[in-house]
């Protein structure tokens, strides 16, 4: 399937590639809506609010709780504190993050927004801004995180029939309904970009995927996942040793040439640049103690 | 670090630039800060100072950590190009300064480099070294002229105060 | 109103105009006296000068803290210390009172004689004890300036001397003696601050002190109108061992004195003239005034409340000599209110 007539899909090697990767970003609603036109409404589910359903109520009861149950539960136990609740490294005063806390608390009351990180298997329950009362699902692989504050992002990846469909979400805009994690686990590396240049097997997932449970307490399990790539060019530079990247067989794409080329962009003396160190276990600290004591009222 | 225009407007950079790049800035402060191990008091420009100082501290809360935390010998390691000066920095200059959270530096403006370029210099220095006090403080003497006249008062007021009395 | 005492003190001269038309009498008025002494003095010092038959150079060594070894190739009989202050730096100019000539004080302003070496004294040194004594001594001389040149011509004004007075006392004092009309006069706050006034005039104008040494015989002739300093002019003849008296002069003011005197008049930033009493003793001269002072120098800061302290304790007056007695603070104290009053009452 090949999109046509849209700007946002005017991404990186559209025309060479039949694997087009979509960027929808949900603030523009103009955008999103030329988007999910009747063209794209297959690839997402989409539901009708109205529970018109009256079926005799006979084994039921044992069914549902037993569903219900287990994503409820996942109430994490683990100490998270979401990264987004960590201001940058600036000298302003932080009353503009202090501000924007007290808004993000006031949303997380509203809206559960688990915990999650990149590389986790994702669901998002958007409502559709043209379309009164209609619900938008999205499933894909979380690849990236990114802001902070009150305009904290997570992005989406996905295959869906043979296009690679990306959507950037705003954290915490009203829009989203509703987050939910099919899978909690980490992987090699934080950021996740690099899945747009390997093969399409490595971010395709099935739109009706299981809520698989996961322990609330303990370590996050870590997918030692190793990702094969396209072959070159690729959207940046990946075996560049600034992005530090662990998930890639660069083994199977790289000649021995071109490892030690990489190298010349070598700067580990940059660690040791203690001016350029920025440590938040403090602000952590207290941030979360804030966040705590007010989510829990 | 320092508090002037430049560096309200600086965006967040923070480092001044120096020598060849990045790389070089940190290998002529890695000799500096070698240096002020060393020798406990240096004079070298006003700007190097300045920016080797930030360093100088740091060293020393990690040097606090002790000799067992990796990052610290990780850190000392690779700051300290003498090697000899790693056993100084933890058993010497760590002890010196547990008492202290922080401010381990001394900085002192000196004439301008006369021979050279007029630079602006500075002496740098840990606090507690040997040597003697670059600044002492001056008290004018209990002879002058004014405090001979306030002596001169302090007898008149005490002697109306045994009078009254 | 023109007769009243009090109100005949004017820091301007109004009747030079009356004066002038006087006739010249045996006794010449205050001006013409100070200008007499003041050619003298010059003549005096023209004739000094001459004596010198060609320049000579001496070595003179810079001893002290800063600036070790600087030596200065000055000019013999010709170069005073304060040539070679100027060589080194404003900073010495400036904060530089005396000079340790050889271990001896020296004035500024005064000419080596030889080679020698030399140290600035300041007011901040350790020991400043000389520095202080010659700054006192040059400020009560620059009151007695203030004293005889102030009053108007009919008012004989005669200086007797500036006791030496030590710092912790106070105030620094001039004794005069003043007319016979102005017995029972009385200054009030308005005199004391015109004199003051005057004073910072000649603070302002930056005045250098300069020293001589004369025969007995010139000073006699230079003093010639005064009673009182030929006295002293004698005495102090016959107590030095080369014969010879030391003359000041600043401006156009010329003073016996012993020294040694501050390099110059801007040295004072602070001055007041704050009381004038009359002494219970009378001398062989006639009815003795003391005119009471307080000064600081620039070098050294004081709190305005503290000076303002420093000020009403220099009313009260001094002794001459170093055993003081505990003193009543209301004795001798000119209020302005007590000398309004005795105003209204001359005016009835």
């Amino acid at each position: 399937m090949r999109t046509e007539s849209h700007a946002a899909v005017t991404d990186m090697a559209a025309s060479r590639r039949p694997l087009v990767a979509v960027c929808i970003a949900l603030r523009s609603s103009e955008r999103t809506s030329a988007f999910l036109g009747d063209r794209f409404f297959s690839t997402t589910t989409s539901f009708h609010s109205p529970a018109e359903d009256e079926q005799p109520r006979k084994f039921t009861p044992p069914t549902k709780p037993v569903i219900v149950d287990k994503t409820q539960t996942e109430v994490t136990q683990r100490k998270f504190l979401s990264p987004e609740f960590i201001p940058p490294r600036q000298r302003t005063v932080s009353v503009k993050f202090s501000i924007e806390r007290k808004d993000m608390i006031q949303r997380r009351k509203m809206l559960n927004i688990p915990e999650f990180y990149p590389g986790c298997i994702l669901a998002a329950t958007t409502s559709d801004p043209n379309a009164n009362g209609k619900l938008n699902r999205f499933v894909g692989i979380c690849i990236e995180r990114s802001g902070k504050g009150l305009g904290a992002t997570f992005t989406l990846r996905n295959v869906i029939e043979g296009q690679g469909v990306e959507i950037c979400f705003e954290l915490y805009n009203p829009r989203i309904q509703r987050i939910e994690v099919l899978k909690l686990e980490k992987r090699l590396d934080d950021n996740l970009t690099y899945l747009r240049d390997a093969l399409p097997e490595y971010s395709t997932f099935d739109v009706n995927l299981k809520a698989v449970p996961s322990p609330a307490t303990g370590e996050v399990p870590m997918n030692l996942l190793k990702v094969i790539m396209k072959p070159k060019p690729w959207s940046k530079r990946w075996e560049r040793p600034k992005f530090k990247i662990q998930g890639i067989r660069f083994d199977l794409c790289l000649t021995e040439e071109q490892k030690k080329e990489a190298m010349k962009w070598d700067q580990s003396w940059q660690e040791f640049d203690l001016m350029k160190e920025y440590d938040t276990s403090k602000i952590e600290e207290e941030i979360w103690q804030e966040v705590k004591q007010e989510v829990g009222k | 670090m320092r508090l002037s225009l430049v560096s309200l407007i600086s965006h967040g950079r923070v480092g001044r630039r120096m020598g060849l790049g990045p790389e070089s800035r940190l290998n002529l402060l890695r000799g500096l800060l070698t240096g002020l191990v060393r020798h406990e008091r240096i004079e070298t420009t006003w700007a190097r100072a300045d920016e080797v100082r930030f360093y100088a501290e740091k060293i020393i809360d990690y040097a606090k950590k002790g000799d067992t935390d990796q990052k610290a010998m990780k850190l000392a390691n690779y700051w300290l190009t003498e090697k000899d000066l790693i056993h100084k920095l933890f058993k010497v200059l760590a002890p010196r300064f547990s008492k202290q959270a922080s401010h381990y530096t001394h900085m002192y403006q000196i004439p301008n480099r006369k021979t050279l370029d007029r630079a602006k210099m500075a002496v740098l220095e840990y606090k507690g070294n040997p040597f003697p006090p670059l600044i002492t403080r001056k008290c004018d003497s209990e002879k002058t002229l004014l405090n001979q006249l306030l002596q001169g008062y302090r007898l008149d007021m005490v002697q109306k105060k045994n009078a009254t009395s | 109103m023109a007769c009243r005492a009090p109100c005949l003190l004017l820091p301007w001269r109004l009747m030079s105009s009356t004066a002038a038309s006087r006739p010249v009498t045996h006794h010449p008025s205050t001006p013409e006296i100070q200008k007499l002494r003041n050619e003298m003095f010059s003549k005096e010092k023209a004739r000094q000068q001459s004596l010198i038959p060609r320049i000579e150079k001496i070595e003179v060594q810079l001893v002290g803290d800063a600036d070790l070894g600087t030596m200065f190739i000055m000019n013999k009989g010709l170069s005073t210390p304060y040539s070679c202050a100027r060589h080194l730096s404003e900073w010495y100019t400036d904060n530089s009172v005396l000079a340790l000539v050889n271990g001896e004080v020296w004035d500024m302003n005064r000419p080596l004689t030889q080679s020698c070496e030399i140290k600035f004294l300041t007011f901040k040194d350790q020991d400043p004890e000389e520095v202080n004594k010659a700054y006192w001594r040059s400020c009560a001389m620059m009151l007695g300036y203030v004293v005889e040149t102030a009053f108007k011509e009919e008012f004989s004004v005669e200086l007797l001397q500036s006791p030496e007075v030590p710092v912790v006392s106070g105030a620094f004092c001039y004794d005069v003696v003043l007319d016979s009309q102005l017995n029972s006069w009385k200054p009030t706050q308005e005199n004391l601050q015109s004199f003051t006034k005057e004073v910072n005039k000649l603070i302002h104008q930056n005045l250098p002190f300069e020293a001589l040494d004369v025969e007995p015989k010139v000073a006699l002739d230079i003093f010639q109108h005064s009673r009182c300093k030929k006295a002293q002019v004698e005495e102090k003849a016959s107590g030095s061992p080369q014969g010879t008296v030391r003359v000041y002069r600043f401006g156009e003011f010329v003073d016996l004195s012993d020294g040694p005197h501050i390099s110059r008049t801007g040295l004072c930033s602070l001055y007041e003239v704050t009381a004038a009493h009359i002494l219970e003793q009378q001398g062989p001269w006639g009815r003795v005034h003391r005119f009471q002072g307080l000064s600081l120098p620039r070098q050294l800061r004081v709190f305005y409340h503290i000076w303002e302290r420093l000020r009403r304790r220099a009313r009260n007056p001094v002794e001459d000599t170093d055993s003081r007695k505990a003193e009543d603070p209301s004795e001798g104290l000119t209020t302005p209110d007590s000398s309004s009053e005795t105003q209204q009452q001359s005016e009835r």
